[in-house]
Parts: C-alpha cells; structure tokens; sequence
C-alpha cells in the first residue's frame, strides 16, 4: 500500500483536500442530525394510541336552539342520541365525550399524593361508563366507572362549579369531596411507585381527593408536554351549549363509510336544531401527523441531497485530479504501476480524505445533535447512528470516485512521453 | 537484449493512417549505448514508446531480453517495464508533490519490494547522483539538472537492464547537459544498455553507436556524425 508517499502529497495540498474533507465533515454533522430527527419523527408516527384508531369516528353536533343552554334538555337529547347511533347496524359502541383522540392537545392538570409529595402533571378528561370500551382501551386493574358514578358525579361536579365554594388562606376548600378515577398504567407507575394503586387516593389543588378505582394498560394521545401516556378520567356526563356535543363512535370494522352517511341523518332525526361535524380518527390522526410526515419527507430529501451534493464534489475533485495528473499517471504506468495501482490510488486519496471528514464530522455531529437538543426535544446521538452515517459517506465516496479513478486508471503509459 | 523484426505501428483517424514506424527492424545487444537520432515526426518517440513497452504494435515481433514481448498484457508490459527497464524524461516526469526519496522509491514501490531494501536502494541511487542532501526537497526546490539527476536515481534504483532515454538534456542548459551525459556514460560503463533518443550532436557523440530515423524507417546505422552522410537527405534529417 502506498498511503505513506499518497499522505505526504496530499498533506501538500493543504486547501483542495481540507475543503472537501470539511464538506464531508459537515454533510456527516447534518445527515446524522437528520436521520437522528427523523427516527424521532417515525418514532412518533408509528407509536400507538391503545385506541381503536382505524374503527373511531368523532362527530360534533353544535346547536342553534337556545334550549340546550338547559343541562337537563341537553342530556335528554344527549341520551337520545347515543340510544339513536348505538341502533345503527354498523355501530359497535357510541359515547358521549369531552376527549378527543389525536388533536395534540387536551386538558391536563397536576396531582399529588399528598401536600408533602410532588406534583405531577396528566391529561385529564371526563368519561362515562362507555369512553373505556368505545376507545378500545383494556382495563387491566380495578374497575369501569358505572352509570351511578357518572350520573352521581355529574350531578356533585355541577352543584360545586355553580356556587363559590368556601376556601381556607391556603386556597384549599373547606369542604372536600372524592372523586373516582381510572388512571393509565404509566402514570400510576408514577404516582403509586409501589404496589396496585386501585384504592388509593391523590389529591387536587382544591384538596378534593381522587380515588383510583381502574388502571387502563396502555394510552397514548399526544401532547404539547410530554405527558402523552399520563391520562386520569373521571366520571362525568358531557355536553355544553357553546362548544357543542361531541360523540365518539367505534364502528363495525369495515362500516366506516355507511356510518358516516348515516351519522347526520341519525342525529337529525332526534333534533334538526343542530349543525354537524364528522371527522374519522384516521383522518383526524394523518392531519395532526401531516407536520410530522411532512418533516421526515423533508429532512430524507436534505440527506439525498446533500449525500448528492458531497458525491458531486469528490466526483468534482477527483476528475479535476485526473485531467490535471494525466502525465503524472503516465509517468507512474510507465514506472510500472498496474491500471490497478493507479485505481487503487484514488481510491486511497479519497478514503483519507473522507475519513478524515468523518473523524472531524462525528465531533461536529456531537455538538450540533447537543445544541439541538438545547433548543428542541430530540433524540440524543448515537454510536449506532454515527456509524451508519460514516459507512453511508464512506460508501458515497467509494462511488464517487470509482468512475473518475477508472478513468485515470485508463491513461496510458506513452502519455508520459507526449510533449507538452 | 533488444531485437526488433519488421515492427510497424499505424495511428489511425477516420480519415488518414499514419505510419509512425514502418518495418522497423533493429537489433541492440546487451551494453550497447545507442543513439537514435532524426528530426520530429520522424518516429523517434513511437520507437521510443515501442521499445519501452508503453505502447503496442500492429505487425512485428518484438524480443526483449530473449523474451518475446510482443503481445503482452497490460499487466504483464507493466512488470517488464517495473523490472527491465528504466526511462529518463526530457521533461523529468518527476512528481511534483513527492520529496526527492518519495520520488526515487516510486517503482519500487511499485515492485513491491520490502521497506527495508527499498530505503536501501534509495539511498544508494540518490547518492550516486550526489544528491544525498536533497532527500527532502520537492521538485520545485531543485534545478533542472538536480531534477534529472533524481530521475536518473530514480532509474538506477530499479537496476534495470535498458535504460530508455529520451532526450534527457532538451530541457538543460550546456553544463548540466554535460553531467547528465557524464552520469549515462558511467551507467554504460556498468554495463546497462542505453539507448538515447536525442536531437543533439554533441550528446549523440558520446553513444558508440547511433541510428536515424526518417519516416518511421531507419535510414542508417552506425553512421559517423562528423562525416560525410551516405544516404541522401541524411543532411536534413540531422538538422
């Protein structure tokens, strides 16, 4: 091998080779960055909800009828709605519902176990006896909330919020009341470290204490803070005049399209007062990942594209290196190289400076991926990553040169003896 | 050590053939110092090339060193070149970014020698040239006779058998010309064959033995530069 002699002559040329290997360094710095980013990305897209995503349907029925100001007229009609979708054919489970699946938000709030412990903060939204099964979601400790619950603590939750309730100087109500609760598993590993926490209580900022009465397996729905698996129901029936009834509808796999057609007229038919919204979750689901598709499309082009680019410039460096060497490789056919020598010494002039790229580039990545995870929540640089990134470059740069190297690998001995 | 029969090489365009060297046949015993001389476009560098193996011919059989070389591989003229033979440039043909040790180790290099003895020869070769100061200089940092110097080192590192040399003083003022032809006399009296293509009289002088070329044909051989030309149009041809 002839590296020793083909180091000593690039090492005088100092300009040409640093600026490629430093193309190759910052090209190694962002497509690492990129990939790193875009695992994150797929990581997200492909993650579960715990939901029966493919079957749910949202439907959100806004009035125009004064009457609905009324909580009684409106759970009336709320009633008379479910009873009217759970009669459709291709209608497995229907629930009335303040949480809506994949919107990248919700309602969240903070709960501790007692006033010494730390509060920690969860997705929380009312359900009624029928949000479990219509989500799809597996209880796997305690119990379901029952129609008594939601009916009884709906009608406490709405006598407490309809008058001021009495508070002590720490802002603590005077009077408390406990409420039960369904918490998903990851946040009872939270709260409840130790052992089931089915029975156990936490309490709110007012002092009302919550007792968990089921642990649902797994939940995911996706948040502007990372409390996606973190989720607390609590039984309550739902409804409001101005933001309208939402109704979450689990469908008969494959009844997707004939209950969709069917929703508004089934709606309608129990009270025309009313306009409506019909969105299916996977719709729902592909819009709010959209930005995130869009990201992971946009950040493979940069590393094609910049791989393209790099590829470009030791094509570039190494054709300009075979013209202007012509008679150099003349001189070294007619000394006795081999095509195979002069092949293999390109090859080896690239594979330096790429690595050198690489080392200088894996150092980059270290602190671009660092400052990125200053600014923006990521996925922290690997080992693993790095090395792909290297054996990409490495195999781009292979390439690259492979044709111009051929090409110089085909001068003939007799051009050291034409005169300039 | 060199035999040549009825060797000719045609370069062609779409539109016309070129003989560049037509029934050429020579014979060139081993420690001759041959000089061929014509005027350009006679063919001295198609010889040249021939002779060197750095390029093929159509008809003709070639015996280099009681080998028949004529229709070789790529490879195998590579080694022969590597091994047998040794080239001295007008132009140098040193390489720019290599020091002068890095210059002189290129064929052996290429021979795959072993670190060891290859430092050895180096060392040696450029020694010989008295160059030894010079081991780390660049090409740029050396006069052109320096620079032939180590090309001639570079030569001598390989030991070759034929030493081919093509106008090795054209680009060298009168002094260096002179110790460049000095150092070939010296190689010759060794006993390594040389034959130097050469526009000059002067250096033409110092081989035994000399052959013109007119039209890619030999005209004459072992004509006396100093005396009347035998053939017509010698006149010319030498000018």
């Amino acid at each position: 091998m002839h590296v020793g002699p083909i180091l000593r002559a690039m090492l005088r040329n100092k300009v040409r080779f640093g600026l490629l290997a430093i193309e190759v360094a910052l090209t190694l710095a962002i497509v690492a960055n990129c990939v790193s980013l875009i695992i994150d990305a797929r990581t997200e897209l492909s993650r579960p909800s715990g939901f029966a995503d493919n079957d749910l349907m949202l439907v959100t029925a806004t009035p125009f009828n004064e009457a609905f100001r009324e909580s009684a007229y409106r759970d009336t009609v709320v009633d008379q709605d479910l009873t009217a979708l759970r009669a459709h054919s291709g209608v497995a489970r229907a629930t009335n519902t303040a949480f809506l699946p994949w919107q990248g938000g919700g309602s969240s709030t903070q709960f501790r176990r007692d006033v010494r412990a730390e509060r920690i903060r969860t997705q929380i939204y009312p359900a009624d006896e029928q949000l479990l099964d219509t989500l799809g979601v597996r209880l796997v400790e305690g119990r379901n909330f029952t129609r008594e619950d939601v009916l009884r603590n709906t009608e406490r939750l709405r006598a407490l919020n309809a008058s001021d309730r009495e508070r002590d100087a720490t802002g603590r109500a005077i009077t408390t009341v406990t409420v039960p609760a369904i918490i998903s598993r990851a946040y009872a590993a939270l709260v409840f470290p130790e052992g089931s926490p089915v029975g156990k209580t936490f309490e709110d900022d007012d002092g009302d204490r919550w007792q968990v009465v089921g642990v649902v397996e797994y939940f995911f729905n996706p948040y502007a803070w990372k409390i996606g698996e973190y989720v607390t129901f609590y039984p309550q029936r739902q409804g409001s005049y101005e933001g309208g009834t939402s109704y979450l509808v689990r469908v008969v796999p494959g009844q997707m399209d004939a209950v969709h057609k069917a929703v508004e007229q089934t709606l309608a038919s129990v009270n025309d007062t009313r306009t409506y919204r019909i969105r299916t979750i996977p719709d729902v689901k592909r819009r709010f990942l959209g930005g995130q598709t869009l990201l992971v499309r946009l950040l493979t082009l940069v590393i094609v594209v910049l791989v393209f680019i790099t590829g470009l410039g030791i094509v570039g460096l190494t054709s300009f290196s075979v013209a202007e060497r012509t008679r150099q490789i003349g001189t070294r056919r007619a000394l006795g190289a081999r095509r195979g020598d002069i092949l293999r010494h390109f090859l080896i002039e690239n594979w330096i400076v790429t690595t050198l790229g690489i080392a200088l580039g894996i150092g980059l990545s270290v602190a671009l991926n660092l400052t990125l995870l200053s600014q923006v929540d990521g996925a922290r640089m690997t080992p693993q990553l790095l090395a792909v990134g290297a054996l990409l470059l490495w195999a781009a740069g292979l390439l690259a040169t492979l044709w111009p190297a051929m090409r110089g690998a085909r001068v003939t001995p007799s051009e050291a003896t034409r005169n300039i | 050590m060199l035999s040549l029969s009825h060797i000719r090489k045609v370069y062609r365009t779409q539109l016309v053939e070129t003989y560049a060297l037509d029934d050429i046949t020579l014979e060139v015993d081993a420690g001759e110092f041959v000089a061929v001389m014509g005027r350009s476009g006679s063919g001295k560098t198609t010889f040249l090339n021939v002779a060197g193996l750095l390029d093929t011919f159509e008809v003709g059989t070639y015996r280099l060193d009681g080998e028949d070389v004529s229709r070789l591989s790529d490879a195998a003229m590579s080694r022969i070149r590597n091994q047998k033979i040794g080239f001295i440039f007008q132009s140098f043909n040193l390489i720019p970014d290599l020091d002068v040790f890095d210059n002189v180790d290129v064929p052996l290099r290429y021979r795959r020698l072993p670190a060891k003895e290859r430092k050895a020869r180096v060392e040696n070769a450029v020694e010989m040239v008295g160059l030894s100061s010079r081991l780390k200089h660049l090409p740029s940092q050396l006069s052109g006779g320096q620079q032939q110097r180590v090309a001639i080192a570079r030569v001598l590192a390989g030991d070759p058998k034929l030493i081919l040399a093509d106008e090795p003083t054209g680009n060298l003022d009168t002094l260096m010309s002179r110790e460049v032809m000095d150092l070939l006399e010296r190689i010759h009296g060794q006993g390594t064959t040389i034959i130097m293509v050469t526009h000059s009289p002067e250096c033409a002088a110092r081989a035994p033995r000399h052959i013109h070329l007119l039209d890619g044909r030999v005209i004459d051989t072992d004509a006396d530069l100093f005396a009347e030309h035998t053939l017509p149009g010698l006149a010319a041809a030498i000018q």
